[in-house]
């Protein structure tokens, strides 16, 4: 069976930086990966290189065995990508913003529209129907959004920083729902700089500083038997050389 | 550690900081000297255009027509003063910041009102000052009261729209008077415009009697040198008294509008504007409908979020409003050949164009487009359909008049009207740079090569079907502009990161 994610030798330059420099990753299906690194480590540009947002300037990536650079539709279908700063159309309403998505996947009108109600209902949302998404706040445009790369039940989900503008019960809504789609056999991976989200419901954990990936693996993989913190682990990997 | 309140002039020179930066974006050393070399070359001309001038032919100055001058310019002040009242009261979302500090809230809503006078003033003063000192070195020293007229006129329009929008606020709400604020503004601008050209809108009888009217006695009384309407441009021209009303009464309007403004701050009314975005109504709302095809979805989708948006209609219609007196000119003076087609090619092509700006570099979801499995080529011909569609509906009938006309030609008429709506909707979408419809409202346009080759390209297509039926040469040269506009857009697009 394929991996979920296969990344080889991935780099991506603007002008002179290297904001991602001969990546190698991979993803087994069914985890919650976590992607962490501190600020322009590269996450972003990683996660928007796999959702095909982003050509590469050199390497590969594969999800679930589609070549994103050969077949970037085929990898489309299966993916859903939710990017740090949710991108939501501002007088539509949220089942009209759901009824476009689910009509850029192509899904089937009748399973959609009651998929779409649940998820409205799962995250909170239902009570807010009839307003426009221009009226919500930070956490409840990240709950649409959340709830729209949901639709199409992918198989690969990729979120950047999901837990932005949350509040407490919320991300914990969120957090669940997450591992709950680990544990069913989807994969998950996200980037967050909250190292205790990491640690906590992350199966797998990379850590990325300029571009590359520096260590990988479980805690107790990172951890090599020792009693660090994650938070020990991630600032002797990534501190910078005077 | 000690504090001191930020003064006016602290606060006023932040004001035009900011401004200064709108207008000149980046490049600001190349701006300035530009803005420097086209004044010289103002004051060059005025000084030129003046010099045979004399004394008597100062003092004969028609007052109707300076009134009307000065009436235009003092109404398009007040335009520009309703978009800035809007811009500073709901959008700079730094109320919080500046009321925050320890500033009394009339200091801060004084330079605000000063802020939008000194911008508002700044086009009328940038073209209009130049006459009144080459008008002050020809002798005519009483024409540097243009200075105190015009920041009394600006100062004026300044307080009428603060205390308009502060208004609006109070009846219709932060978020319904912060888009109210703008279509104000833009109507103002934009009715004031059409008056003007009213007269030549009219029938030829009504124009003729019109003039006997003017001419007759009643008629002088009220649009004569003496007549009280023109006292803005006695004022203007440097009479003491009209002057020291102006002043006077932009004193007290400014007055009024600091002290209400103040008020309804220490009220609390305007913490409303702040917290304006996170408010929902809720409810059910209407339910929408799941299972279009991919096209239904994507233009449903586009035309939804144009008309629930009146900043967007007012920025695809406001130029076809600013454009309609050449429809009518058209239409009446249509000896030979017909005007009207050309006229409608033309305005089609720029409604096209206005609507595929907003559908292309309108999206505000470029991401959820990019990652979903549609392909890119087809999402960009479905959004190109969304604005040509409601072009096309707006020309039929015009297509429909032109066959019914005697020696019309619609066939000609619709070949050039698909030409311009389709050239149009390409060159904005070739030029599209993604997320500017959330900006619409702080100015945001398309780019100026973009909307210049758009505009050439149906100007293009108009003369065009114009010399088609007219028969002239003139098609030719029509057609190669037509169909250049698409070329010359494909080749200055952006290019991708």
């Amino acid at each position: 069976m394929s991996a979920a994610l296969e990344i080889r030798g991935l780099a991506k330059r603007f002008g002179a930086t290297r904001a991602v420099d001969g990546l190698d990753l991979e993803v087994p299906a069914g985890e919650l990966f976590a992607l962490l690194g501190p600020n322009g480590a590269g996450k972003t540009t990683t996660l928007r290189l796999v959702a095909g947002l982003l050509a590469p300037d050199a390497g590969s990536i594969r999800v679930a065995g589609h070549d994103v650079a050969a077949d970037p539709l085929a990898a489309k279908r299966i993916l859903a990508f939710l990017p740090d700063e949710p991108q939501l159309y501002a007088k539509l309403r949220p089942l009209e913003y759901l009824a476009f998505v689910a009509g850029l996947w192509g899904l089937e009108p009748g399973e959609a529209g009651g998929r779409a109600r649940e998820l409205l209902a799962l995250l909170g949302l239902e009570g807010t129907q009839g307003d426009y998404v221009e009226t919500y706040s930070r956490g409840m445009k990240q709950k649409l959004a959340l709830a729209g790369a949901l639709l199409h039940d992918p198989a690969v989900m990729i979120l950047d920083e999901p837990l932005t503008g949350l509040d407490a019960a919320s991300a914990r809504l969120v957090k669940d729902l997450l591992a709950a789609r680990a544990a069913s056999g989807r994969t998950v991976i996200l980037s967050t700089h909250i190292l205790e989200v990491a640690e906590r419901v992350a199966t797998r954990l990379a850590i990325l500083s300029r571009g590359r990936v520096v260590a990988g693996g479980t805690m107790a993989q990172l951890r090599a038997g020792s009693d660090r913190t994650l938070e020990d682990i991630f600032l002797e990997l990534t501190r910078e050389s005077p | 550690m000690s504090a001191r309140a930020a003064s006016l002039g602290f606060l006023v020179a932040f004001e035009a900081k900011l401004a200064w930066r709108r207008l000149a974006g980046e490049r600001r050393r190349i701006a300035i000297a530009a803005l420097l070399i086209f004044w010289l070359g103002l004051h060059a001309a005025a000084f030129h255009g003046l010099a045979g001038l004399r004394t008597e032919a100062f003092s004969r100055m028609p007052m109707a027509a300076v009134g009307l001058a000065t009436l235009f310019a003092a109404f398009a002040m007040l335009a520009t003063a309703f978009g800035l009242a809007a811009h500073g009261l709901f959008e700079r979302r730094d109320l919080d910041l500046v009321f925050g500090a320890p500033v009394p809230a009339r200091t801060v809503w004084a330079a605000r009102a000063i802020a939008i006078a000194s911008t508002s003033a700044a086009f009328p003063a940038y073209f209009g000052l130049p006459f009144a000192h080459a008008a002050a070195w020809h002798g005519e020293a009483r024409l540097l009261a243009a200075y105190p007229a015009l920041a009394a006129v600006a100062i004026l329009s300044s307080a009428v729209a603060l205390l308009a929008t502060l208004a609006l606020v109070r009846i219709a709400g932060p978020r319904r008077a912060l888009v109210l604020a703008q279509v104000l503004g833009a109507l103002v601008g934009a009715v004031v415009f059409l008056a003007f050209q009213a007269h030549s809108f009219l029938p030829e009888a009504w124009r003729a009697a019109s003039g006997t009217w003017m001419d007759s006695p009643s008629g002088k009384a009220w649009v004569g040198d003496a007549s009280p309407l023109w006292s803005l441009s006695r004022a203007l021209v440097g009479d003491p008294l009209p002057l020291a009303g102006l002043v006077a009464t932009a004193a007290a309007a400014f007055a009024l509008a600091v002290r209400i403004a103040a008020r309804a701050h220490a009220k609390g009314a305007l913490e409303a504007i702040a917290m304006s975005r996170s408010r929902g109504a809720g409810g059910a709302g209407q339910p929408a409908r799941f299972g279009r095809s991919l096209a239904g979805t994507v233009i449903a989708k586009e035309w939804r979020l144009i008309v629930r948006d009146p900043r967007a209609i007012l920025h695809t219609l406001l130029p076809l409003l600013y454009l309609a007196p050449l429809l009518i000119a058209g239409v009446r003076r249509g000896e030979g050949a017909s005007l009207m087609a050309p006229s409608v090619v033309v305005l089609a092509g720029f409604l096209a164009g206005g609507l595929a700006w907003l559908a292309a570099s309108g999206e505000e979801a470029p991401d959820l487009l990019s990652g979903s499995p549609v392909r890119p080529a087809r999402l960009v011909t479905l959004k190109a359909a969304s604005a040509c569609l409601p072009a096309m509906a707006v020309a039929l009938p015009f297509i429909a008049l032109e066959a019914l006309r005697e020696g019309g030609a619609p066939i000609v008429f619709a070949a050039c009207l698909a030409g311009s709506i389709g050239a149009s909707a390409y060159v904005q979408i070739a030029g599209a740079e993604p997320g500017a419809r959330r900006d619409l409202g702080r100015g945001s346009q398309p780019g100026r090569w973009i909307s210049l080759i758009e505009h050439l390209g149906a100007a293009g297509w108009g003369l065009a079907c114009w010399g088609a039926i007219a028969p002239s040469a003139w098609a030719f040269a029509g057609l190669g502009i037509g169909l250049g506009a698409p070329v010359a857009a494909f080749l200055a697009r952006p290019r991708a990161a």
